[in-house]
């Protein structure tokens, strides 16, 4: 008996390897899914490095109108002149800033007003300062919002303090007064406020989802469009073995191909660029695993709908934007109605991303990102079912 | 002359009713172009509806435990963007949750630091916030700005009232500057005029154009090329014509109304002329239609068309210049941008809808949309050739 068994899941292994190794040979054969799988898998990433090289937005030009011309003003004008942020431009009045918005030459219009050196000596006047930012661009109203108010929190301080000393007050007791209590702003994780450092590793773990969901459609279209009766399976593979064993064997294949243009993704990417590589490549792959499973069995859940070999680049190219959106990457995700915070956990992209972004960038070892981790074997246990099911059911 | 343009109107009308036809036989054609826009826009619109996030989860270590930390606490939590989710007995205990993903930031209250505020010692109060994720990081930080001046400002004014200071004077004490920031374009600061008003648009390119590669590769494919072509009697432009007219009349639908809702509707603010942002979004679907012929053109295989015209327009979401500036790529990649019909309809969305622009700051925009749409011209002579010879683009 037990030697029956042994011979039983002996041949078992021995199909599910060969269906593996006959699928490896098919994708490198398939011209159209080498590109998809293999030529963008390594290209891809390297494309959206150099497109973020920059890294941060400095010395954004800001049109200036200093009212009140005084030394006063010219020494807080060259205060911001000194922000990494900002480089300033002399202008005359608001419609020749707004001209040169238009033509995109600044980016916004700082207004000194007049009584900016009079206010300064008067204790109970208080300075406006007006900032008109062409909200155009995030990273630009960012880094302009920044620059101007770090400016603004020193001056006010310096005020306060000589007002202090005006007074009588001791250098410490003015210090004290102007500042009571200090406080200390610290980035940690991406202390450069990058945005390459900040997009790029979620972006990584997209490429990998849409690459192999587009590619593993590719190859069950093309699929059925060769076998005459249209089907991912023959008839004879259609016993609960046979679907185990081609689910298993052609997953089997993706993931062995996968597993290295992973590396090569998620490792030596993120070095060439200079991006954050704070986890340890051990926990990457342990990270992986799951990922690859779940997004290669979603993958072939879904593929049982692509008639052609074409139609799924048709149909879910988009998703790829939606999912920037579901991963939390552009819109924080605890700020998601319930609806879809529920439904983003279809996609292994959700919790692929996050968990990545919580070993790769900020350190975390898989214990910590162990909510992500139990999530992607569940997707990757569910969607193996459904990849059989939808193997055996859908495709008849 | 008005026999031949009669001619041709019928040629036209009997390829697109013959569209019409092949539209509802196949639900990918519908899906593709109706489900798929309608259901972005369903979802951004519904995902990012409190227009800036709120209640940013974050966390707090106190360990100093007197009034002062306690109206901290308080002061955090009736500020809108923020809201403290948890105290934590460490600063490790923090981090740990920030790398877990619960918290975007922590903001530590060492011991001692109300004593400490009180004798003029100026302690220090430290603010950690995560840039690995840049959205949240953000928030958390000018919260934390915020909420430190407000602290800073509790202090000073039991102070100054403690000298005799009176009430109306104390105001302009505490900040002798402050800084209004407008946002031209987007008064209310709002983050979700910022996706919305340029992703929608940016997945609308992206579907023209892998649709438009699709209906007609799929037709050499498929072999009922020549059909077609002798349908539009034998007239490669009344073909296209034809072919595309009843798309273009759902894109228009489509993208005039997503328009009408964006800007007139939900209200988001322009200071030209509506009528603008319709030609503006005109263009862009006959611009995509140009890319779209272009790619099929130039690799008349559907496959290899369909590939890499996935590949180019999904980067266009990218390349337009949303949140990363276009001036701050390294030089090669802000030539490229311009190369994507979306950064142009970004670029007239800002000069001319935004700020209120005129021709003068748009005409070359304009007519970078013109040559996407007639760049299809130089291809049309290869998809002819492709379509004649259809049996002959086989694929291996």
């Amino acid at each position: 008996m037990k030697k029956l068994t042994g011979k039983y899941f002996g041949g078992m292994l021995h199909q599910i390897f060969q269906i593996a190794w006959d699928e490896i040979k098919r994708v490198f054969r398939d011209s159209g899914v080498r590109l998809i799988m293999i030529v963008a898998g390594i290209g891809y990433p390297l494309l959206y490095g150099t497109v973020y090289l920059g890294e941060n937005v400095t010395e954004i030009p800001v049109g200036i109108i200093d009212e009140c011309g005084s030394s006063q003003s010219r020494s807080y004008v060259k205060k911001l002149e000194a922000t990494r942020e900002i480089s300033l431009v002399s202008i005359v009045n608001m419609d020749e800033g707004m001209d040169l918005m238009k033509s995109r030459d600044i980016h916004a219009i700082i207004v000194i007003p007049k009584d900016f050196e009079k206010n300064r000596y008067n204790p109970t006047a208080q300075t406006v300062i007006s900032v008109y930012i062409n909200m155009a661009t995030m990273f630009i109203y960012k880094n302009i919002g920044l620059a101007v108010n770090y400016v603004m929190l020193e001056e006010s301080k310096k005020i306060n303090q000589e007002r202090l000393l005006a007074e009588g007050a001791t250098l410490q007791e003015a210090r004290a007064g102007a500042e009571p209590i200090k406080s200390d702003m610290i980035a940690i994780f991406n202390p450069g406020s990058g945005f390459a450092s900040y997009f790029v590793p979620g972006v990584l773990i997209l490429i990998i989802h849409q690459l192999l969901f587009l590619g593993i459609g590719m190859m069950a279209g093309t699929r059925r469009e060769q076998q005459e009766s249209g089907k991912l399976l023959e008839r004879a593979d259609l016993s609960h073995r046979g679907v185990f064993c081609h689910v298993l064997g052609r997953g089997g294949a993706y993931y062995i191909i996968y597993s290295v243009i992973s590396a090569y993704i998620l490792l030596i990417v993120p070095r060439i660029f200079g991006l954050p590589h704070y986890g340890s490549p051990w926990d990457i792959y342990r990270f992986m695993v799951p990922f690859l499973f779940a997004v290669i069995f979603f993958s072939q859940t879904w593929s049982v709908f692509v008639k052609n070999r074409e139609t799924g680049m048709v149909l879910f190219l988009f998703m790829s934007i939606i999912l920037l959106f579901m991963s939390g990457l552009t819109w924080p995700w605890s700020n998601f109605p319930s609806f879809w915070k529920y439904f983003s956990y279809i996609f292994p992209a959700t919790a692929g991303v996050q968990g990545f972004v919580e070993i790769n960038s900020m350190g975390a070892d898989i214990g910590e990102a162990a909510r992500e981790f139990f999530t992607l074997w569940t997707q990757a246990i569910f969607y193996f079912v459904t990849a059989c099911l939808s193997y055996r059911y859908v495709n008849r | 002359m008005v026999r031949k343009s009669k001619n041709m109107l019928r040629c036209i009308s009997a390829v697109f009713m013959r569209e019409l036809h092949r539209m509802f036989a196949r639900p990918i054609y519908l899906y593709g172009t109706v489900f798929v826009l309608a259901f972005s826009a369903f979802f951004l619109f519904t995902l990012t509806h409190e227009g800036l996030p709120t209640r940013i989860p974050i966390g707090m270590v106190d360990s100093d435990n007197s009034t002062l930390s306690r109206s901290a606490y308080n002061q955090i939590n009736a500020i809108q963007g923020v809201k403290i989710v948890r105290n934590y007995s460490s600063y490790t205990q923090a981090r740990n949750a920030m790398q877990k993903g619960d918290i975007y930031g922590f903001i530590v209250i060492p011991k001692d630091t109300y004593i400490k505020a009180i004798k003029g010692e100026q302690p220090t109060i430290s603010c950690y916030y995560t840039e690995a994720l840049l959205i949240p990081g953000t928030f958390a930080y000018r919260n934390f700005m915020t909420m430190t001046t407000v602290l800073n400002m509790g202090v000073k004014r039991s102070l100054l009232r403690a000298h005799g200071i009176s009430e109306q004077t104390i105001q302009p004490q505490l900040q002798p500057i402050i800084t209004e920031i407008h946002g031209i374009g987007n008064p209310w600061v709002s983050y979700a005029i910022y996706l919305i008003s340029m992703i929608w648009p940016g997945i609308l390119s992206l579907c023209i154009i892998v649709m438009t590669v699709f209906t007609i590769g799929f037709e050499i494919k498929s072999k009922t090329a020549i059909e077609w072509y002798n349908c539009a009697g034998k007239s490669i432009v009344n073909a296209l014509t034809g072919k595309l007219l009843p798309y273009f009349i759902i894109y228009m639908i489509l993208g005039i109304s997503f328009e009408f809702l964006a800007y007139r509707i939900i209200g988001y603010p322009l200071m030209g002329p509506f009528e603008i942002m319709i030609v503006n979004v005109g263009m862009l679907v006959l611009a995509s239609f140009g890319v779209g012929i272009f790619f099929l053109g130039l690799f008349p295989i559907l496959r290899d068309a369909l590939s890499a015209a996935s590949l180019y327009s999904i980067l266009g979401i990218s390349m337009c210049g949303l949140t990363y500036p276009i001036e701050s790529m390294i030089g090669p990649m802000q030539g490229f941008a311009q190369i994507f019909p979306i950064r142009q309809y970004y670029l007239i969305t800002v000069k001319w809808g935004i700020l209120g622009g005129g021709i003068e700051d748009c005409w070359i925009n304009l007519l970078a949309l013109c040559t996407f749409c007639s760049i299809s011209y130089m291809v049309l002579h290869r998809i002819k050739n492709a379509v004649i010879n259809q049996d002959m683009y086989i694929e291996k």
